[in-house]
């Protein structure tokens, strides 16, 4: 599969036609998808119809979009419109849930809409961890999602099937959502590119809420200029997302290659942390050499509150979804039980709700009810939104210069090691849940981080994907991809 | 937390939770609501809540565009002519 750059540039010159990228595209579908379990949904028709007539408007020497002819997938909380795939099965937008396993949905999410305003062509639906819900893309209804480098490993979640899609190549460019680490940490496990903008940088409108303080809308890719590409396509301001910036952003992809002098990159001493295998370790080394040899100046900095994000996080992530799952009843949409004689109401959504949601849902709903509850919100709830604001300080002393160490972005691991193994975790959620040490953080500040490839782990004879990722201030997610690109170009040559 | 406390927030949370689900909700919930622990050890006091977000656009008090009726009443489980159907609301709510 061509890079998305690559894509764009040959249907622009003639040298490729869009209906031969997504022919290869859905070949590399075909074979892979029941082996990997990336996609829930395929469109080929609609792909090779939108192909067709894309080739036909650039034979007429009309203009085009800046993603033409690039086949993207999208995941399961991203709304597709019912309209979309004329030819194929209708889309359903699922959130990888049953709950919403006969879910039509009206409209397109506006980065969704934006990337196929721009010529982009969405050839599937990708699965993922129920509502967002998991960091292995094992809480699935539709099935766990492999990880294309070791299948008996997991992707890594939530957006498991983006990750396992775009690194075996079966699209260039695919649309995950992160709320604590779910694009960067799959983009970790599987060798690509992850990028979660700052809040607000991306609409939110079409995103099957989370938790809206924390969820994002972000580009997975196998370079940082096909992220970049894509980020630049669905950013901006949106009058149907309030919290959406109406800042203009600055153009990612035209200024990678601008220069970086004076760069300071920031490596808290605890991102070495006791957990981490050896072989994080041996990837940060690897990273600060090659950022050494680029002109930037490394800097040890204290990230002191780091092991507290994470109750951070489990109270408030929870606490939102526990209030933006409430709709789930049974009543207007959805999932409905079989009501039972005699019973009322109350019983059929409890029902539609327990049928409706795995145990991961279940399990952090009761989690945010009971911190939201009268009595528990203050010790619960209030001081997780108190430490929130503590880890936002933390970050803004680190990027603050005299005083401050006046870093441009922080340098962490996206996890503690590689891949695990299918169910090795399933078992024991406290255990899946410390897979967010190095991720959560970013979200509750609302700042813009970046998963890039770093290197390997060697694992039962198999060669298993290490990343690092940079996190930067708030809207400054161009300089970030510039550091991530100048990275990945020093990495290769390593 | 008690057996009766993970009941009672299971009714709050609309869900049902047999015997067995109780207990190992009992557990999970208990490990992750003691990290809430290290959340004490810091002092915090002088920080107030991060409201999130910090910028909001208020629109005009107008009706905007609306989504289609046909397909929301198709969404719909259940309907009776331009209503959704569902069962009755008994007494103190009908009660799992």
């Amino acid at each position: 599969m061509l890079s998305a750059a690559q894509i764009v540039g040959g249907v622009l010159d003639g040298s490729v036609r869009a209906a031969e990228v997504i022919e290869s595209a859905l070949q590399r579908v075909e074979e892979l998808n029941p082996k990997l379990n990336a996609l829930r949904a395929v469109y080929p028709n609609a792909a090779r119809e939108r192909a067709a007539a894309l080739d036909e408007r650039i034979a007429r020497g009309e203009g085009v979009g800046a993603l033409a002819g690039v086949p993207v997938v999208v995941k399961d909380n991203l709304c597709l419109s019912g309209d979309y795939a004329q030819g194929d099965e209708s889309p359903i937008t699922a959130c990888g849930s049953r709950m919403l396993a006969n879910y039509r949905s009206p409209f397109s999410a506006t980065a969704v809409q934006r990337l196929l305003d721009a010529d982009a062509i969405v050839i599937g639906t990708a699965n993922m961890d129920e509502f967002g819900m998991g960091s292995s893309g094992e809480h699935c209804y539709f099935g766990a999602t492999r990880n294309p480098h070791d299948l008996e490993r997991v992707p890594g979640g939530s957006s498991s099937g983006c990750a396992a899609a775009i690194s075996a190549g079966m699209g260039a460019i695919a649309l995950g959502s992160d709320t604590g680490g779910s694009i960067r940490q799959p983009a970790a496990l599987t060798g690509i590119v992850g990028h979660k903008p700052s809040n607000g940088r991306v609409s939110r409108w079409g995103l099957v809420a989370y938790a809206s303080s924390l969820d994002c809308v972000g580009p997975m890719a196998r370079t940082v200029e096909d992220a970049a590409l894509a980020l630049d396509v669905i950013s901006g301001e949106d009058e149907r997302d309030s919290t959406c910036s109406q800042r203009t952003a600055e153009h990612a992809a035209a200024t990678l290659g601008h220069e970086l002098s004076g760069l300071r990159i920031g490596v808290p001493v605890q991102a070495r942390d006791e957990a981490n295998d050896d072989s994080v370790n041996r990837a940060i080394d690897r990273t600060i050499e090659a950022l050494r040899g680029i002109g930037a100046d490394i800097v040890d900095v204290e990230f002191r509150h780091i092991h507290q994000s994470i109750p951070a996080y489990y109270l408030i992530a929870p606490s939102e979804a526990s209030s933006n799952l409430a709709r789930y009843d049974g009543v207007r949409y959805g999932h409905r039980a079989e009501v039972q004689d005699g019973e009322g109401i109350e019983a059929l959504m409890a029902r539609s709700r327990t049928e409706g949601f795995g145990a991961e849902v279940q399990r952090r709903i009761m989690l945010g009810t009971h911190a939201l509850s009268s009595g528990y919100y203050d010790a619960y709830y209030h001081r997780a939104a108190k430490m929130r604001r503590v880890i936002k300080r933390d970050f803004e002393t680190l990027f603050a210069s005299d005083p401050g160490p006046g870093c441009h972005a922080i340098l962490m691991p996206v996890t503690t090691g590689p891949a695990f193994r299918i169910g090795e975790k399933l078992d024991d959620p406290g255990a899946m849940y410390q897979e967010d040490l190095y991720t959560v953080s970013a979200n509750l500040a609302g700042l813009p981080a970046i998963s890039v490839p770093a290197g390997w782990a060697e694992v039962d004879g198999k060669r298993l994907p290490i990343g690092m990722q940079f996190i930067g201030p708030a809207f400054e997610d161009a300089r970030l991809l510039r550091i991530a690109h100048r990275l990945e170009g020093a990495m290769r040559g390593a | 937390m008690t057996e009766a406390e993970v009941r009672g927030i299971a009714q709050m949370a609309r869900l049902l939770l047999d015997d067995e689900r109780v207990r190992c909700m009992q557990t999970e919930l208990c490990k992750v609501l003691g990290w809430a622990a290290m959340l004490k050890e810091v002092d915090a006091e002088d920080l107030g809540e991060d409201r999130y977000p910090d910028r909001v656009r208020i629109g005009a008090d107008e009706p905007g565009a609306m989504l289609d009726r046909a397909a929301l009443e198709a969404m719909a489980p259940a309907t009776d002519g331009p209503f959704v159907r569902v069962p009755k609301v008994l007494g103190g709510g009908g009660g799992a």
